[in-house]
């Protein structure tokens, strides 16, 4: 979804961006309601033996056979219980040029809901323990820090 | 010729080649007949089912437990064959009990024949392929996925691969030994 149409959807300014919050271990991410293709109830995977960690198996999603990765490994979060609150978003990425459905794990969606791109701030240099690169930019909402991940990065 | 055999192992097909001096050389290249939908064997290992293309079965035997028992020589006599054999359960990390009675599934890739260990045998299945996205693109024993009946996707073996990888496996092993 371009960003023209965010504003004709919702009438607000070009600033702000439609996102999915989710929760994931003691975080929220937000991540880009456009790319989100939906979301699912936890569904049992097919482990891939020899692949890489962050994408331990493939689900069946309507008849496709899509990859499921966990950003908890990408995140170095510890893995954590099933919940009845645990559900996987299915996402369009972009890798090499070609969109790539992928389901990931979430611990908790919240809400669709709006970012302003007014409040991002800087991703600071220090005091960080993952990738600067993974996350895109980090901003405010409801006076809680929430990041947007970077999810081509994250998978490539 | 690289071009060719990649090309073709993309389809999954194999290629073979037989040289008599002074005679020539014999090219032999199997295709599969649909690209869409294969026979294929469904097997289990640990808790998950795997997809065998039926082209490539040859036979199935029962583990027995004298091969069982020796864990240095990996082969089995069949009619008086050698035939070596690897365990799924250890190419795919499965945990859990292995079943009491081991299944070995014969196949043949090309020249060689090669006995896969298995849990269990299930049986004959239409398979539909479905390929693998680019974010699995680093794992070549697999050639691609399908989905069964129960709504689980199981993944299709790429057996020539399989194959080479142990190969590749064995020899590496080989060499820190000798080392």
């Amino acid at each position: 979804m371009s960003k023209d149409q965010v504003q004709d959807a919702t009438g607000h300014s070009a600033d702000a961006i439609q996102v999915v919050m989710i929760g994931l271990g003691d975080e929220k991410f937000a991540l880009d309601a456009g790319a989100v293709r939906e979301i699912i109830d936890p569904i049992p995977a097919t482990k891939v033996a020899g692949a890489k960690s962050f994408v331990p198996g493939v689900i069946n999603v309507r008849g496709n056979v899509i990859p499921y990765a966990d950003l908890r490994i990408r995140f170095g979060m510890p893995a954590a219980q099933e919940t009845v609150d645990t559900r996987i978003v299915v996402l369009e990425v972009c890798i090499d040029n070609d969109p790539v459905l992928v389901g990931v794990t979430a611990d908790k969606v919240f809400e669709v809901t709006e970012i302003s791109k007014v409040d991002v701030q800087q991703t600071p240099r220090v005091g960080m323990h993952w990738k600067p690169d993974y996350i895109r930019f980090i901003t405010k909402w409801r006076e809680e820090f929430v990041i947007v991940p970077n999810m081509e990065r994250i998978l490539n | 010729m690289d071009v060719v055999k990649r090309t073709i192992e993309n389809m999954r097909g194999s290629i073979d080649l037989s040289t008599v001096p002074g005679q020539g050389t014999t090219v032999t290249l199997r295709l599969p007949l649909t690209l869409a939908i294969i026979e294929g064997l469904l097997i289990r290992v640990g808790d998950q089912r795997y997809i065998i293309p039926l082209s490539a079965v040859e036979e199935c035997v029962e583990l027995t437990a004298e091969d069982e028992r020796s864990r240095g020589r990996n082969f089995l006599n069949v009619r008086g064959n050698l035939v070596p054999f690897m365990r799924l359960r250890d190419v795919f990390e499965s945990t859990g009990q292995p079943d009491e009675h081991q299944k070995t599934i014969i196949i043949s890739t090309g020249e060689t024949r090669v006995g896969l260990v298995a849990d269990q045998i299930i049986g004959n299945h239409q398979t539909v392929i479905k390929s693998l996205s680019k974010l699995h693109s680093n794992v070549t024993i697999f050639s691609g996925a399908t989905i069964l009946g129960d709504g689980t996707a199981a993944l299709i073996l790429d057996v020539v691969q399989l194959v080479a990888l142990a190969q590749a496996h064995a020899e590496k092993q080989q060499m820190s030994e000798a080392a």
